[in-house]
């Protein structure tokens, strides 16, 4: 650690991914990504050595820490625990100022929330525990027509003839995929049909917080531009992506640590 | 932090008085057998269907089914039932009170006895079943459904009341009629299955009871509206129960007094539900969730009690005509009072009695955020619940969530789920500054 920077992180236990960012003054240093498994604690922990081993730190050298995400309890760390839908809507805030929605497509669940000027929740919902609309049902498409889940964006925005899921069901939307697959439908026109899908659901949410522009799209599903552009559609708003999506609440958790001075 | 609690399913109560409670859950079910083994008749029973009063002036013992699945669902013992149920071909998306109830005589009949090590004994067969139309569809279907597995016979009262939008004058007359009928039809009923006619001087002695219970129930959640909060929600949640099960009773006119005297004595000594309050909270709607009543500890460690709530609350009193000499029509009239409560305030306000209830809660009781509860199989109190927060939110600026699982069925239920919600609430409810 050189000179009078001082350094925050923000730890997200996200259910697919642990994500750790550092910032100084205000800007990211260096982030880790590693895949949750069955193993917070020791995703946890890798996380955190690899961010710091990046920034050239040691944890005592942290002005600040936050954790948060699904599985923040699991964190071997003494830290303030701040819900991702707050470190969402602060990462969005520090990221897009103007910001005044937030959708988080997560892989457990999905999340929009209204934005305070101040980068506070002013009202917020989360999807219900069923899998549509979050990054599960994305997953389970992705594996059944064997593509991979990064590719499912670019391949999405050639179809020309989106399929209508019947089904608003994770569980169902497989059999129904299965069943549009031996009909002869193209895996585009299948996954555009997804993309529909989880934007009506996605809509859904948003009108009830009382959505209003500026549009923030962050979490895994920000990294399918055919989701953004599905969900864009159905808002009827431009939509703002992070340059990394899935970082905004580890950043958030930073930028919160750092406005507050939580040491780890 | 409170930590996840695998085993415990109850709330950590405010008041010494509700702690009383599950002695009376215990006697429902246990005066219930021992009615059986006196020759006494025993009802299944809805409760808030407005013949309490009835029931007990017939000196029938009440069986409320409804509370048996709440019971189920705090002891955890609730699988076995809905699980039956839903092999009978019941749908899960019916009313899991239902499910466990009819899971339940499915499950007796199959065996020939009470299911072993069924909560708090289990209920002994009834001698009749009356089903209500007050509140929602299945309280009036689900005694005939049960008629599959019982050989009881069946009597559903249908409990009206006129949309808010009605000209009361108009309509009062006819509505109070109809709902005489239904109750004298009742009577009729009760008179053919015990033998014995209504005695009226004992039905007016269960109505004086009931009233007097319920005004004292009433006047306990007016002083509520002390800070610190002097009884929560989940109290609440428990001392219902003398005023849904003991109605027209001396025991629950005993049981409230009591509460108001600890009620009263720390609302004027200002003791309050935890050591600092910082946020209250109203339970807007939607039934509670009795497989996990501990969130409302949960949420008392961020600083936040649940002051008041708007479900399972007593009706608000009501005044009833002196010139009403009879008490089949006393009950009538007090009926159709009850249910149009708020209909004058809805047609001058926002039109929705419901929403100006609780925009009146939040005034009387310095409330900071609302909490509902949507619970999946329970459409009464589910339909409609996210339009009534939307019309909230235009007249009051307070954060407002809604919690999503079932009042007894676990499967819908996700406590990481309603963590992560419960957090960034408070840190909504933070923003805003404390108290």
């Amino acid at each position: 650690m050189t000179g009078i920077h001082h350094y925050y992180a923000g730890l997200d236990m996200g259910s697919v991914s642990v994500k750790a960012v550092i910032i100084c003054d205000g800007r990211m240093v260096c982030f880790g990504l590693i895949p949750s498994g069955g193993q917070y604690k020791t995703a946890a922990t890798k996380t955190m050595e690899e961010v710091l081993g990046k920034a050239a730190i040691a944890m005592e050298d942290l002005s600040g820490l936050v954790i948060t995400g699904l599985g923040e309890q699991s964190a071997p760390f003494e830290a303030p625990r701040i819900s991702d839908i707050s470190c969402h809507a602060r990462g969005c805030h520090a990221l897009f100022p103007s910001a005044r929605t937030m959708i988080d497509i997560g892989g457990q669940f999905t999340k929009a929330a209204r934005i305070t000027p101040q980068g506070t929740i002013a009202d917020f919902l989360m999807s219900e525990k069923c899998a549509t609309g979050s990054g599960r049902f994305l997953q389970v498409i992705s594996r059944i027509l064997r593509i991979p889940i990064e590719e499912i964006g670019p391949l999405s925005m050639q179809s020309q003839n989106p399929v209508e899921f019947s089904t608003n069901c994770a569980v169902f939307a497989e059999s129904e995929t299965i069943s549009r697959i031996a009909e002869g439908a193209q895996p585009a026109d299948i996954l555009a049909g997804v993309h529909r899908a989880m934007a009506a659901k996605v809509k859904m949410l948003a009108k009830r917080v009382k959505l209003e522009p500026e549009v923030v799209l962050t979490g895994g599903g920000g990294e399918d531009a055919g989701l953004v552009e599905a969900v864009g559609n159905a808002l009827g708003q431009k939509i703002l992506v992070p340059e990394t999506p899935r970082l905004t609440a580890a950043y958030g958790a930073a930028c919160l640590a750092a406005a507050h001075e939580y040491r780890p | 932090m409170q930590a996840t609690q695998p085993n415990k399913t109850t709330a950590v109560k405010g008041t010494e008085t509700a702690r009383e409670v599950r002695a009376l859950v215990k006697n429902i079910y246990k005066s219930a057998h021992e009615a059986k083994d006196n020759g006494r008749k025993v009802a299944y029973m809805m409760v808030a269907s407005n013949y309490d009063e009835i029931l007990r002036a017939m000196d029938i013992v009440p069986l409320p089914t409804e509370n048996y699945a709440g019971l189920c669902a705090a002891k955890r013992d609730m699988d076995r039932f809905l699980l039956k149920a839903e092999a009978d071909g019941y749908s899960q998306v019916l009313c899991s009170y239902a499910r466990i109830g009819l899971g339940f005589d499915s499950l007796r009949k199959e065996l020939g006895r009470i299911p072993d090590n069924s909560p708090d004994g289990g209920m002994p067969l009834p001698d009749m079943m009356i089903g209500s139309s007050a509140v929602c569809d299945p309280r009036f279907k689900w005694y005939q459904a049960t008629s599959r597995y019982l050989d009881v016979p069946t009597f559903a009262i249908d409990v009206v009341a006129p949309p808010p939008q009605a000209d009361l004058n108009q309509v009062r007359d006819h509505y109070i009629s109809y709902q005489r009928a239904q109750f004298q039809g009742l009577i009729e009923f009760l008179e053919a299955q015990t033998g014995k006619k209504m005695d009226k001087e004992r039905l007016w002695e269960a109505i004086r009871l009931g009233d007097k219970a319920w005004q004292l129930w009433y006047d306990i959640d007016r002083l509520r509206v002390a800070v610190p909060s002097p009884m929560p929600s989940q109290d609440h949640f428990s001392i219902m129960v003398a005023g849904h099960y003991y109605s027209g009773t001396q025991v629950a006119v005993d049981f409230y007094q009591k509460l108001f005297d600890e009620v009263k004595h720390k609302a004027e000594h200002k003791i309050g539900v935890i050591a600092q309050e910082k946020y209250r909270i109203l339970y807007g709607g939607g039934l509670p969730p009795w497989h996990t009543l501990w969130i409302f500890n949960y949420f008392e460690s961020f600083g936040a009690v649940f002051a008041i709530e708007n479900v399972y609350r007593g009706f608000d009193p009501v005044e009833v005509p002196s010139h009403v000499k009879d008490p089949v029509d006393y009950l009538a009239w007090r009926t159709f009072l009850r249910a149009t409560r708020y209909h004058d305030q809805a047609r001058l306000g926002s039109g929705s009695p419901a929403v100006e209830k609780l925009l009146g809660l939040i005034a009387d009781y310095s409330i900071d955020g609302v909490v509902f509860h949507a619970c999946r199989s329970c459409r009464a109190t589910t339909i409609g619940q996210t339009h009534i927060k939307s019309e909230l939110g235009k007249q009051c600026d307070l954060p407002m969530m809604q919690l999503v699982s079932d009042m007894v069925d676990l499967r819908d239920y996700s406590e990481a789920q309603w963590k992560a919600q419960i957090g960034a609430f408070m840190e909504a409810l933070a923003a805003r500054g404390t108290r």
